[in-house]
């Protein structure tokens, strides 16, 4: 993981870089004392990705649960990668955001070193290679996908760190409906409408199926040179509208104290010019 | 007693009688024997031009990089010990992924060079990273901000580094800087800030300019901020020769 | 027993028209046993900048010690004030530091953005995915009442009064039905020239 920069400043070079465990022993602590220690935001989700005979189609839900509860009714987890590269994320909501976010770090280091554009594969073994470090504790299912001078290519990712590359592929508690759909629908070289619609097809089906996903389908299109991008694709389960009003007049609540402060000035900004030469 | 230079250059971390320090001195005349390069800010955004000394025929002039890109909104040219700026250049390509990591937007061009600059003085230091001596380096930081700004800083080896409308560095710097002092004016337009570079270019190169021996990098403020910086390929170059 | 309900919170925040509010209880408990009836969980971060930090009180202040420090720095090395946006980028990555070992918080950030005044409200979980929404986020020990106080309540682009009441309702009725957290309110409503800090009346039990 790439460091904090401030941190470094401030304390040195030598300060370790990534993950922090200071926290662990006395969090082991206090499991052993029996209190149950809290579980993460996770992308329950349906994630697929299906090649066409342009490129990649990317799809996803936008659904994000703690538990049983509905944490975000639209998330976003086709994450970017770099300009040819996007990835979608199911499992610890945290983990597939940062786990994306350092690859596409490096990617674009990987770019401005080697003066040209990343290719999909090399993505996929930096993924690989830091998911297998972690042994699956980083848990990040992934689909992959993008489009370089090799064409297109398409690729999952298990959290603990092996990859299939495939021509059609789901992730996420919604996986089975998804392929079921793949399954049934797939053809080779498709074009971009057919490959579309039956990446709608499949997230639809996990959305109406899996209880882990909902809301929107959500779909990215990678051809050579262009990427669009379909945020939402289509609104499956719409939130319903409220038929009351509940509208409370001013004063209602108690108030024991009010006062107005005006916002304190942190930092004194002035503006700063260049001067005039000649 | 104190008169001889030699008696207090041996080493980075003393001081002469006088409070100097001879080193980082003797790194900031290595600029002078560096190719020349030239930078411009204007309000429309910034553009930086370099010579590219070609020593022999036999050479592939496209080899030479003297400016490079350090995220997609900030470019940098240099002079001096090129080999010393791969280092500087890699840290700066580094913290600003590392900021970009950590705050989800794009490292302002000041802070980049603030800490290039932290690096660029860690000479010395007992430490297996830092360098055992100066950088002899010097570079001109360019681009357009998040906030839209552009920006154009220079930064010598003794890490100092400051804002400027326009700055020359190199061999050519004398010249080019009186140039540039006689012809700059802060609203010009950015295609003139580049052809007042390629002619401030022109003047001091030994050799007849063209789309070879230079190399020059853009960054246009445009709609979607910050600005996209770019070098010119051989053609575009070629055009602008023309214009001169 | 989860470890977030060690000591009670709960904390929503909610966007209104130009203008956003914070507002927490104020109880700090062991358990069933109620300690005070005045604990900080709103922590400004910015002019315009709030953080609500529910879960582990000994977290809730270490963390905000170590967050007001690092904005601190931000804003001295950048030389502009911290936006709402870089602000949870830099929560959740500290959060995020910990993957294996959290702060057991569960931090609501609500702001106006410095230069355009932009209405900003997100929330993270403990190890840091971040959530940026366009209605409410609440976070804490009755979290489910508060959803269903805020789905029932809130509707977009009210006013700062209004705004007042509909927060302030949310989390009395809320928190009324949760046992680790009440013993009084307290509502920041952040306009862009001014903010309002309100201290509710509410049950004591």
């Amino acid at each position: 993981m790439v460091s904090l920069a401030v941190d470094n400043m401030l304390v040195g070079k030598d300060e370790p870089k990534g993950f922090l465990f200071e926290n662990c022993r006395r969090n082991a602590f206090m499991a052993k004392q029996g209190v149950t220690l809290p579980k993460a935001r996770s992308t329950g989700t349906t994630i697929v990705g299906v090649i066409f005979n342009e490129g990649v189609v990317l799809g996803a839900d936008t659904r994000a649960t703690g538990g049983s509860i509905v944490c975000d009714l639209n998330c976003e987890k086709i994450h970017y990668i770099a300009d040819n590269v996007y990835c979608c994320g199911a499992g610890t909501a945290a983990d597939t955001e940062f786990t994306t976010r350092m690859v596409s770090s490096k990617m674009e280091l990987l770019k401005l070193r080697t003066g040209r554009e990343g290719r999909v594969i090399s993505a996929l073994r930096m993924l690989k290679q830091y998911l297998f470090r972690y042994q699956g504790h980083v848990s990040a299912a992934l689909v992959l996908g993008g489009v370089d001078v090799t064409g297109p290519a398409l690729y999952t990712v298990y959290p603990h760190g092996s990859t299939d590359k495939l021509p059609y592929v789901t992730m996420g508690s919604g996986s089975l409906a998804a392929m079921s759909v793949f399954e049934d629908g797939y053809k080779v070289g498709m074009n971009e409408e057919e490959a579309k619609k039956l990446v709608r097809d499949a997230i639809r089906a996990g959305i109406v199926n899996d209880l882990g996903s909902g809301s929107n389908v959500d779909i990215t299109v990678i051809k050579q040179g262009s990427v669009q991008q379909f945020r939402p694709y289509e609104v499956i389960c719409k939130k319903s509208e409220r038929q009351g009003d509940y509208t409370f007049p001013a004063g209602t609540t108690a108030v024991k104290s009010s006062h107005d402060m005006v916002p304190f000035s942190a930092l004194r900004v002035t503006d700063e010019e260049v001067m005039e030469i000649s | 007693m104190f008169q001889s230079r030699s008696e207090y250059d041996r080493g980075v971390n003393v001081f002469s009688p006088e409070g100097r320090i001879f080193q980082v001195e003797y790194a900031i005349e290595a600029i002078k024997l560096g190719s020349t390069a030239v930078g411009i800010q204007t309000k429309e955004g910034v553009c930086l031009a370099v010579e590219r000394r070609i020593t022999s025929p036999l050479m592939i002039p496209s080899s030479i990089e003297k400016i490079v890109e350090i995220d997609d909104h900030i470019g940098c040219a240099m002079s001096g010990l090129i080999a010393d700026s791969r280092i500087l250049i890699d840290h700066a390509r580094v913290e600003a992924q590392s900021h970009w990591f950590t705050f989800n937007e794009k490292m302002s061009i000041e802070s980049v060079t603030q800490s290039v600059s932290n690096l660029a003085l860690s000479f010395g230091e007992y430490d297996r990273k830092s360098m055992s001596r100066p950088f002899g380096v010097a570079i001109l930081m360019a681009g357009v901000d998040e906030n839209g700004d552009s920006v154009l800083l220079h930064m010598d080896p003794s890490g100092t580094y400051l804002k400027y409308g326009a700055k020359a560095i190199g061999a050519g710097s004398e010249g080019a800087q009186a140039t540039l002092e006689e012809q700059y004016h802060k609203s010009m337009t950015l295609d003139d800030g580049i052809k007042l570079c390629l002619n401030v270019l022109k003047q001091v190169m030994e050799e007849k300019i063209s789309s070879t021996n230079i190399e020059v990098g853009v960054c246009r403020k445009s709609e979607e901020k910050p600005g996209k910086f770019h070098l010119l390929g051989k053609d575009a170059i070629d055009t602008l020769l023309t214009t001169l | 027993m989860s470890i977030l309900e060690y000591n009670g919170a709960s904390i929503v925040a909610m966007k209104g028209k130009n203008c956003v509010a914070i507002a927490a209880d104020k109880r700090l408990g062991i358990r069933f046993q109620t300690v005070s009836c005045d604990f900080q969980k709103i922590f400004p971060m910015g002019k315009k900048l709030f953080i609500g930090l529910p879960g582990l009180a000994t977290d809730v202040q270490t963390f905000a010690n170590e967050l007001k420090f690092h904005t601190n720095l931000y804003n001295l090395s950048e030389s502009r004030e911290i936006s709402p946006k870089v602000f949870l980028s830099m929560v959740s990555n500290f959060l995020y530091q910990r993957r294996f070992g959290p702060y057991f918080i569960e931090p609501v950030i609500a702001g106006l953005d410095p230069k355009t005044d932009e209405p900003f409200i997100a929330s993270t979980d403990l190890i840091g995915c971040p959530m940026v929404t366009d209605d409410f986020v609440v976070a804490g020990t009755c979290l489910e009442q508060l959803y269903g106080m805020c789905e029932t309540l809130y509707k977009p682009d009210m006013q700062p009064d209004e705004l007042f009441e509909c927060i302030s309702q949310s989390l009395l009725n809320a928190q009324d039905r949760d046992a680790y957290s009440g013993w009084g309110g307290v509502v920041y409503v952040i306009e862009p020239n001014k903010i309002t800090k309100r201290e509710l009346k509410a049950r004591m039990d």
